[in-house]
């Protein structure tokens, strides 16, 4: 090569040298963050958004994968068992409670506490599914109430009032039978979904049958109790026929379905509902209403086993940013606009913003809600039964293979203690 | 006459049977979320929309999802072949200690599920290390690919004539050779069928690929279609939106090379 | 022998000559027997050495991915192995447990019947579709692709069709049986039990017919015309050419195919797990799917690889059939 062409490569060439041999920026802090996949898609943007911008604000990338509720499980157990844990976990009501008692969720007690500082207060019953030995394990954020919805329209119809007990539900369903509105109008889907297992919880706490006492220990459900409940819940389905066995297969989805197209009158579900007839401009919108979940002969002892809370794993190994970041994403400005986005379908775990912008209703369910394993803690026991599905099995079994109430009960109740058994109660 | 009409009666349910749910998801996928809520214009969507194929290339991984799954698809298939036709050729036309054995042993293998597996394998991968990356996926797969391509190209070696391999041997070509030259371009039809088997299965694979993978950028065409239920809702829409273009690229293979497929499996199944 | 792949192709090195001057020709047979037993010897060895070379790849496979998580698998079925937690041994208590549990009894029942019932269907649909088929009409061709695309499709992708298809108020089933007046009231196809174990052999039975029908029509095209004309000559009715003539000829091909669809149906996941988790109550519940939902929601992956391994003994039948018929057919050929 000659002159001109030789020096333009011979200085390329040391320049090329000098990128490559030139110290590398500082790595990034690389987190990992995992987080439920909603109904909601903007506010799940606005998440994303926020919890990108805290990422930045710490000098740390955050990588962010999702799940559904159907598939969460899946993925915490895969990475339970590889020691995978990602640096922030967005965990259920009774994640928390299993990955603590395994010692792999870092104690967030100070993190609570500069929380509650900012946004106050946790509500009533925020902690008990956080909260283990007297420190916090996860962060509350939201709860998805599970409330009573139902056609008030078919209720004028038929002269009822809205109903408060569970015998009442069932009898505006007789009701609408009988006047040939509907086919099957009751919509409690005994199922192996949220809509499901909450409300059985809810129906068995009311009846007085809960399976632990205040300690979180095995007691068992007192067989009376627990047989009256199981008659009132099996009765749309095997005496009344007000209810479909098809409602038993239900999806998460499918009594949503069902409600808007205008096939039940009554079933239980977070507000989803309200949310999507008002996003599709749907007809039965000014029909539909909501109602706290109904009393019980021994109170209105309601679960409340949608709360999502922030966990930070011990597997991470960058606790004091994933720390920091859950600070920010949990800061005043940001968790509210969070909470405005989902058109009131998340609902804040602290005292003070549980205001007028949310339905009474909902506040109240919130309000009143109780944690899994009530009366006493959540415990990995408890966890199981609610994964297990012992309490909806022990109702299908009824329904479906024609059990008496008894057996189903000592079924359960077996079932339940050999949970206990594997996993003792501390 | 009356076989006629048997005939008859047999290709029209069965091509209705067929066409049907097809018709149902290309349908579907062209509705709007209301239309589906609200079942108006079940049969045919009225409004038509493409709403629903957009949505998956602006606001889903889809084509990221369609890549994994083909990488996955093809490396697995690439492997199994090569792993599955060397063991086939020694298993037809070399003679060894234990050879039978390792035949049976190798079918032996095919009949052990995946649905047993998943967790078993899962742990193996934990203490290797290798979790969550395309390259488990990759290495997994022919697990329950390769017995299976044995089988079938064992039945295909074996229908080509020793003659031709013997003589190119007394020219003087090593085995090695007499496999390149002579007896892979023979058994070409039974690869291809293999290899659309191979492909097949690896892009519709859907318990490993849900266990073994975390991330969400790596996620296959198959888990990322249980995305689209999310709890409380459905997405039917995009849901059969996702599943026509998740079986577009299978489909287009099949209508070209399908007459291999079923002349390689049966030949297979024939002489196996 | 049908003589297929090797018919197309263009002879390859058969017409060269016998002898050549090429490299390491075979001694000629004036040559000492010492050196031909050497020659022999050594090309032997050389063989043995390609031969362990090339089975080697799928001896470590077999190895390391297939029996060692299988020696796992069963390791695991006998310890008590909660997820998080380490493992440890309790003997058969697992099994122990499974075999009086009603649940699990049930669960192998429905295994039973979704396979027994998505077989049969299937052998009968794919002979119904080869013979259909058999002659080389024009539109045949298409329609045995068209008819292939069932199982080309992803699993994943058909459960979620049929699900939505069989939708209680919106799936088209029920929809238009509604319009034409046939029901009056529309079937629970996934929520009623019978209905639900129905519903999920018919989503497996429209997913593997294809695999079937085209194996058998293959097969079929293999048995000369002029056995079907005798017979026609005979007086020979259109069953009875198919029960005495199609029918023995595929007998191979039929009880092969049955036999992997048999196998591969008895640990389907997917479409149970899609369609219907098992439900209603424990209604579809198989092997596979029960044993996800004890190793995933339960979090017990000892109980899990217990109840899979129950599926084993329906499996080493077969394994004892397939390896019989390997034999059969080497001794054979």
């Amino acid at each position: 090569m000659s002159g001109a062409p030789r020096r333009i490569f011979t200085i390329a060439i040391i320049l090329a040298l000098a990128g490559a041999l030139a110290p590398a920026r500082a790595a990034d802090v690389k987190l990992t963050l995992w987080r439920l996949k909603t109904y909601i898609p903007p506010a799940d943007k606005i998440l994303d958004t926020t919890i990108q911008d805290c990422a930045k604000k710490i000098g740390a990338e955050v990588q962010i994968q999702t799940y559904t509720f159907d598939d969460m499980w899946t993925k915490y157990t895969a990475a339970i068992e590889s020691k995978t844990l990602p640096d922030i976990a967005e965990l259920d009501a009774v994640g928390p409670a299993r990955l603590a008692n395994l010692g792999r969720l870092s104690d967030v007690s100070d993190l609570v506490g500069t929380v509650t500082k900012e946004l106050g207060e946790l509500a009533q019953n925020a902690e008990g599914a956080v909260k283990f030995g007297g420190k916090f394990y996860a962060v509350p954020h939201y709860s998805n109430a599970l409330l009573l919805f139902y056609r008030k329209d078919l209720l004028e119809k038929v002269g009822a009032q809205p109903p408060d007990t569970w015998e009442a539900i069932n009898e505006i369903s007789v009701k609408i039978k009988k006047a040939g509105i509907l086919d099957y109008p009751q919509g409690f889907p005994w199922n192996r979904t949220g809509d499901g297992y909450d409300p059985a919880m809810s129906l068995l706490w009311s009846y007085g049958a809960a399976w632990v006492d205040k300690s979180g220990k095995y007691i068992g459900m007192p067989k009376d109790k627990a047989v009256q409940a199981i008659k009132v819940a099996t009765a749309p389905y095997l005496t009344d026929k007000t209810a479909a066995l098809d409602y038993l297969s239900w999806s998460g989805s499918g009594n949503n379905e069902a409600f808007m197209a205008g096939k039940i009158a009554f079933t239980p579900n977070g507000p989803s509902i309200l949310f999507q007839e008002d996003s599709t401009k749907h007809p039965l919108r000014k029909d539909t209403a909501i109602k706290i979940m109904p009393n019980g002969p021994a109170g209105r002892n309601l679960a409340l086993t949608f709360v999502m809370n922030w966990g930070v794993p011990v597997d991470g190994k960058n606790q004091k940013e994933a720390r920091a970041v859950v600070a920010c994403i949990m800061s005043k400005e940001k968790f509210t606009a969070y909470m405005t986005g989902s058109f009131q379908q998340a609902v804040p775990l602290f005292r003070s913003l549980l205001s007028n912008d949310y339905c009474k209703v909902i506040v109240e369910t919130v309000k009143l809600g109780r944690p899994v394993g009530w009366p006493g803690p959540t415990t990995p026991a408890a966890a199981e039964v609610i994964s297990s599905n012992v309490l909806t099995d022990m109702l299908t079994r009824v329904i479906v293979d024609k059990v008496t109430p008894e057996k189903a009960v000592d079924e359960a109740n077996q079932r339940i203690k050999e949970i206990y058994d594997r996993l003792p109660v501390k | 006459m009356s076989v006629r009409i048997f005939r008859w009666l047999v290709v029209m349910s069965l091509l209705l049977l067929v066409a049907v749910p097809l018709y149902w998801i290309l349908a579907t996928s062209f509705k709007t979320g209301r239309q589906i809520l609200m079942s108006e214009g079940v049969y045919f969507p009225r409004p038509f929309t493409l709403e629903n194929y957009l949505y998956l290339f602006q606001e889903t991984r889809f084509a990221l999802w369609l890549r994994n799954s083909a990488v996955t698809a093809v490396a697995s298939t690439l492997i199994s072949l090569a792993i599955g036709s060397a063991g086939a050729y020694a298993l037809t036309r070399l003679r060894f200690p234990g050879r039978r054995s390792f035949g049976a042993l190798v079918l032996i293998t095919y009949l052990v599920p995946p649905g047993l597996m998943f967790i078993p394998l899962y742990r193996t991968f934990i203490q290797i290390g290798y979790t969550n990356s395309l390259g488990t996926l990759i290495i997994a797969y022919p697990t329950f690919l390769v017995p299976f391509v044995t089988w079938l190209l064992m039945g295909f070696f074996r229908s080509i004539p020793r003659e031709l391999e013997e003589a190119a041997l007394v020219d003087g070509a090593t085995r090695f050779e007499t496999l390149y030259r002579i007896v892979l371009p023979l058994a070409a039809p039974g690869l291809l069928a293999a290899g659309l088997f191979c492909f097949t299965l690896s892009w519709n694979e859907f318990l490993y690929a849900l266990i073994f993978i975390a991330d969400d950028n790596l996620r296959t065409l198959p888990v990322g279609l249980s995305e689209f239920v999310v709890s409380d809702f459905a997405f039917w829409g995009q849901l059969m939106a996702a599943a026509a273009l998740a079986s577009l690229p299978v489909v287009l293979v099949y209508i070209y090379l399908h007459k291999y497929m079923v002349s390689g499996l049966t030949a297979g199944a024939v002489k196996g | 022998m049908a003589q297929g792949p090797v018919s197309g192709a263009g002879g390859g090195a058969a017409g060269a000559p016998r002898q050549s001057p090429l490299v390491l020709a075979r001694p000629a047979d004036a040559a000492p027997r010492a050196a031909r037993l050497a020659w022999h010897r050594i090309n032997r060895v050389q063989e043995r050495l390609l031969a362990y070379a090339l089975i080697l790849p799928v001896a470590l496979l077999i190895v390391g991915l297939i029996a060692y998580p299988f020696l796992n698998a069963i390791w695991l079925s006998l310890t008590e192995k909660m997820v998080g937690y380490p493992a440890h041994f309790v003997g058969f208590k697992n099994y122990v447990t499974l075999w009086g549990s009603s649940r699990f009894r049930i669960v192998a029942w429905n295994s039973v019947v979704y396979t027994v019932g998505s077989i049969g269907a299937k052998v009968v649909i794919g002979l119904a579709m080869a013979v259909a088929l058999q002659k080389a009409a024009r539109g045949n061709q298409f329609l045995r692709g068209f008819l292939l695309l069932p199982w080309v499709i992803p699993t994943v992708v058909i459960a979620l069709t049929w699900r939505w298809l069989l939708d209680l108020y919106r799936g088209l089933v029920n929809v238009s049986l509604l319009d034409l007046g046939l029901i009056k009231a529309g079937f629970h196809w996934l929520g009623n039990p019978d209905l639900a174990m129905l519903s999920v052999i018919i989503a497996n039975v429209w997913r593997g017919f294809p695999f079937f029908g085209v194996s058998f029509l293959a097969a079929m095209q293999t048995v000369p015309q002029d056995l079907y004309d005798a017979a026609s000559v005979d007086g020979a009715s259109a069953w009875q050419q198919f029960w005495r003539i199609s029918l023995p000829s595929i007998k191979g091909v039929v009880a092969i195919v049955t036999l992997l669809s048999t196998i591969w149906t008895l640990n389907d996941f997917n479409i149970v797990y899609i369609m219907t988790r098992g439900g209603p109550g424990a209604a579809t519940h198989i092997f596979a799917t029960y044993s996800y939902e004890l190793g995933i929601q339960s979090q017990r992956w000892g109980m899990a690889m217990a109840a899979s391994m129950y599926s084993l003994p329906v499996i080493a039948l077969l394994i004892v059939f397939v390896v019989r018929y390997l034999h059969r057919d080497e001794a054979a050929s």
